[in-house]
Order: C-alpha cells, then sequence, then structure tokens
C-alpha cells in the first residue's frame, strides 16, 4: 500500500548511497600510493531499475553493484614523496574532482526529488482520506 | 454500491469479505456480521505492524544504528497514513450502522 512512498523510498535509499560513495571518492581525492600497491579506487554506483509491479507501474530503482575505478590509478612524478619508489613515482588516484562534484549536485537534487515525491504522495493519500469528511 | 468499502480491503488484503460491511445497502445477504469484523481485526494488525515497524527504525535511527535517515521517516509516513486509514474506515463504518440504526425515527 502506498506504492508512491515505497518507490520514492527506493530512490531515496539509491542517492544516499550515491552521496555515500562520493563523500568517499572525495575524501580520499589526495590519496597517494606506492607504485607497488594500488591506488586508492574510486567507488561508483550501479542501479536499475525494478521490475514492473501488479499496477503495471515500476517498483523503484535498486543497486544492483558498487564497481571500483581503475587500481592502476595515474602514476605521477613526486620524488620528494615519502612513498615514492627509486625513480622517483608515485601513484594517485583516478578521480576528477569536478566530475565528483558535479555527481554529488545530482544526487542531491535527485535526493530531494525524491524526498518531494514522498511529501506530495502523502498529501494526495490524505486528501484522499479526508474525502467526504465535511459530510 | 459496494465501491466504498474496498478501502477495508486494501488495510485487510481480504477483497472478498469487504462487502460484508455494506450491509447497508441489504443485498448481500450471505456475509455476516463477523465478516466485517474479521476485515477490520486484520487491518488493525496490518497497522500494529508498521507502527511496530516504524518504532523500531526510530530507535536505531536514535541510536545511530540507521545508515540512511530517510528509511526512518518513510516508514513513519506509512504508519501515520495508514492509522489515517484505519480511523476513517472505523468511523465511516460506525456513521453507517448509526444512520441504519436511525432510520426508525
Amino acid at each position: 500500500m502506498f506504492n508512491a512512498i515505497d518507490t520514492a523510498g527506493t530512490g531515496i535509499h539509491v542517492y544516499q548511497t550515491w552521496i555515500d560513495a562520493l563523500g568517499n571518492n572525495i575524501a580520499n581525492v589526495n590519496d597517494i600510493a606506492p607504485t607497488s600497491d594500488a591506488a586508492f579506487q574510486a567507488t561508483f554506483v550501479q542501479a536499475q531499475a525494478l521490475p514492473t509491479g501488479p499496477d503495471g507501474v515500476g517498483g523503484g530503482v535498486v543497486i544492483t553493484g558498487l564497481p571500483q575505478s581503475d587500481a592502476q590509478g595515474i602514476v605521477t612524478y613526486d620524488k620528494d614523496s615519502p612513498v615514492a619508489d627509486a625513480q622517483g613515482y608515485v601513484r594517485r588516484p583516478d578521480i576528477d574532482l569536478s566530475s565528483q562534484m558535479t555527481n554529488l549536485i545530482m544526487a542531491q537534487r535527485a535526493y530531494q526529488a525524491n524526498a518531494t515525491v514522498i511529501d506530495r504522495a502523502t498529501d494526495v493519500y490524505k486528501a484522499g482520506l479526508a474525502i467526504n469528511k465535511g459530510a | 454500491m459496494t465501491n466504498p468499502i474496498s478501502a477495508i480491503a486494501a488495510i485487510g488484503q481480504l477483497g472478498e469479505a469487504a462487502p460484508a460491511a455494506a450491509a447497508s445497502s441489504a443485498a448481500v445477504p450471505s456475509t455476516s456480521g463477523a465478516d466485517f469484523a474479521k476485515v477490520l481485526g486484520n487491518g488493525i494488525d496490518a497497522v500494529q505492524s508498521s507502527q511496530s515497524n516504524a518504532d523500531q527504525l526510530a530507535v536505531q535511527a536514535a541510536t545511530g544504528q540507521l545508515t540512511d535517515p530517510a528509511t526512518y521517516t518513510i516508514a513513519a509516513t506509512q504508519a501515520q497514513l495508514m492509522t489515517q486509514l484505519m480511523t476513517t474506515i472505523e468511523s465511516k463504518s460506525v456513521d453507517a450502522f448509526n444512520q441504519i440504526m436511525g432510520m426508525q425515527a
């Protein structure tokens, strides 16, 4: 019952996870690893639509996986780094901060949109329950 | 005629017993009052479970175990709506009963 709320709830969950993942990526954007180790790998959120319910409308969205970016990272020359190898190279994560920020705005707006759907749907259901209440 | 009562099926998920509440239409002699009580009881059970679910999530939110705080607010909204639906159906049913009882006057 109250399908719109459940459906928007799945969206809220997905975007919450996306914001969490972006927060982790941005927090680690300057991590430096020795070339013998893997660079920090950015987390992506993979999602797909839920199957159509009995009313013919889809049931929302679900997370299908959290793939990681390339462990190769970007090999940079930084001979002063304490973890630099003999040739003076280190690994930086292959994260584009601007695209992370853009995704963060998208995730924020989408989260807000889903929260608004819940608010509106609640108003609608309440209007339905208030039918003929004055009589 | 029985359409308004199908809302009871929504909380009880027992669509077939719903006409029992439509005793006012006097067209369903095969059902008894006990059916409506059962349907309403099932509906109240559903409301109860949604409320206890929201209560559990409230405790988890307060103790910081909830990774996704919206889970709680969504469950609380659903519990609120289900409670409103239940009380609406209850008051409509009592209204219908009182109206039948008032026919003699």
